[in-house]
């Protein structure tokens, strides 16, 4: 157990940094251009950093379900994250092989990817799905 | 990034070399520019015989690494560039093909004044007037473009073309498959998209036509006052489907956030289509602009992809590479949402 600042509050804070105070002072555009990058990466781990594991166990019950799988989600992250490799690797033979052309699987499938880029944009990119969205 | 003093003597030697005469190089400077490559501009100065005088270049080295498999050499994007400028298009008039700069061939070509960053013409009130008439001055461009002559210009041979039997999108489409394969990472979105594109191609193109590849704002130099003055970065041009360059500026990515303007932030691609047509003889047909705009949304997905990995795999460390791998969802779910709305009109 380290001290506060917890890791996320300090990948919160060079965020800060990098946006309020560093990126200003930059009269060079590229090198400004690119520590808005890295201030915006910072947030992106941010926010990965605190949605936890949560993300990738939903992730998994929707998968498995798709593909007809009944195991949980293993309790590991390490193993979790193996296991959806595994699991997406599955899904992408069986849409090439014609599996989702039609059907209410390929609802289902089209259903799931959906999700899980939105899933993705909500850690990545919110503002993105906000302008999509709305 | 190269050393500057070194690069100025090594080209100094080279110019000098190549045009026979005494040169000098005054205002060497890197500038922002191509993703896979170094730009630098600068005034190449002679003097023979009293006529002193300073010619404006922009001078492009390759870096490590590319975006797709697929992108040209410096020799072969040199001959594109002269067939386009041959045949009329407006583009940076061609200077020289260096061999060997440093260890590297280089390209250098006139330069132009215009500006090319994508967030400033879209938003910028100086290129207000710039904007009204890029449309029709970006579809003459591309008619020019097409109409450069494969056979004429020993075109087939240097570029990528679609494989024998293949049409140009079932080339793109395998080209996609092996990227994918290669990137071996699941993405069922790209997936789903790509059979979608198996299944429903359009009829093939007449012939297929030379394909600038990356036809877009951030790819023009603009000014104020004439609009388009140039069409720069050549280095994806291929031999495909003319659709393939009419719809890759469409997409929300090419929009510098002014999304309901849908060619590229500064205008509709209606008159951008018209313009086409005018100059080309070619109707633009809006299922085959739905299809390939909807491929770009997936072949840029692919980019981002790509270019993390160039990162990720220590050819180039790159901050705003490894940031596109984060992107590509953004690309992803566009895509889906194409596939969709046209699954619904047909």
């Amino acid at each position: 157990m380290q001290d506060r600042p917890t890791a996320d509050e300090l990948t919160d804070a060079v965020s800060q940094f990098l946006l309020s105070e560093l990126a200003p002072s930059l009269s060079d555009p590229r090198l400004r251009f690119r520590t808005l990058i890295a201030a915006n990466l910072m947030a992106i781990v941010t926010r990965e950093l605190r949605a936890g594991d949560a993300p990738l166990r939903d992730e998994w019950r929707s998968l498995a379900a798709l593909l007809g799988h009944h195991e949980p989600p293993p309790a590991a992250v390490a193993e979790l994250r193996t296991g959806l490799d595994a699991l997406g690797r599955e899904l992408c033979a069986r849409i090439r092989a014609g599996d989702a052309d039609s059907g209410p699987w390929a609802e289902a499938a089209h259903a799931y990817a959906e999700s899980a880029v939105t899933a993705r944009l909500q850690i990545a990119n919110p503002r993105f799905l906000e302008r999509v969205g709305g | 990034m190269t050393d500057q003093k070194n690069l100025q003597a090594a080209l100094e030697s080279a110019l000098a070399h190549a045009t026979g005469s005494p040169v000098w190089i005054e205002n060497l400077a890197i500038i922002a520019g191509g993703a896979s490559q170094e730009t630098w501009r600068l005034d190449l100065c002679m003097d023979n015989g009293g006529h002193a005088g300073a010619m404006p270049l922009i001078l492009r080295r390759p870096l490590g690494g590319a975006i797709y498999d697929s992108s040209l050499d410096l020799r072969a994007e040199d001959r594109v560039h002269r067939a386009a400028f041959a045949a009329g298009a407006a583009v940076p008039p061609p200077f020289r093909l260096l061999d060997d700069l440093l260890g590297a061939p280089a390209l250098l070509v006139e330069r132009l004044e215009g500006e090319s960053i994508g967030r400033k013409l879209v938003r910028e009130p100086r290129f207000a007037a710039a904007r009204a008439m890029l449309p029709a001055q970006m579809g003459a461009a591309l008619a020019a473009i097409h109409s450069v002559n494969l056979e004429r210009s020993e075109l087939w041979g240097a570029l990528p073309a679609p494989a024998p039997g293949q049409t140009p999108a079932q080339t793109r489409l395998a080209q996609i498959e092996a990227e994918l394969d290669s990137i071996a990472e699941p993405h069922p979105a790209l997936e789903l998209c790509l059979r979608w594109l198996r299944r429903n191609e359009p009829p093939p193109p007449d012939k297929p036509v030379l394909v600038h590849g990356d036809f877009r704002v951030g790819n023009l130099l603009v000014s104020p006052e004439q609009g388009l003055v140039g069409v720069i970065d050549w280095e994806f041009a291929h031999i495909g489907d003319y659709a393939e360059d009419l719809t890759w500026g469409l997409i929300r990515e090419w929009r510098f956030g002014v999304v309901a303007l849908r060619l590229g932030g500064i205008g509709q691609p209606e008159p951008f289509f018209e313009a086409y047509a005018r100059a080309s003889g070619r109707q633009v047909d809006p299922a085959r602009v739905a299809y390939w705009e909807l491929l770009a949304n997936v072949w840029w997905a692919i980019g981002c992809l790509n270019q993390a990995r160039r990162h990720l795999r220590g050819e180039q460390a790159n901050i705003e590479f490894v940031s596109l791998g984060r992107r590509a969802a953004e690309m992803e779910l566009e895509a889906l949402g194409q596939m969709l709305s046209v699954a619904r009109s047909t």
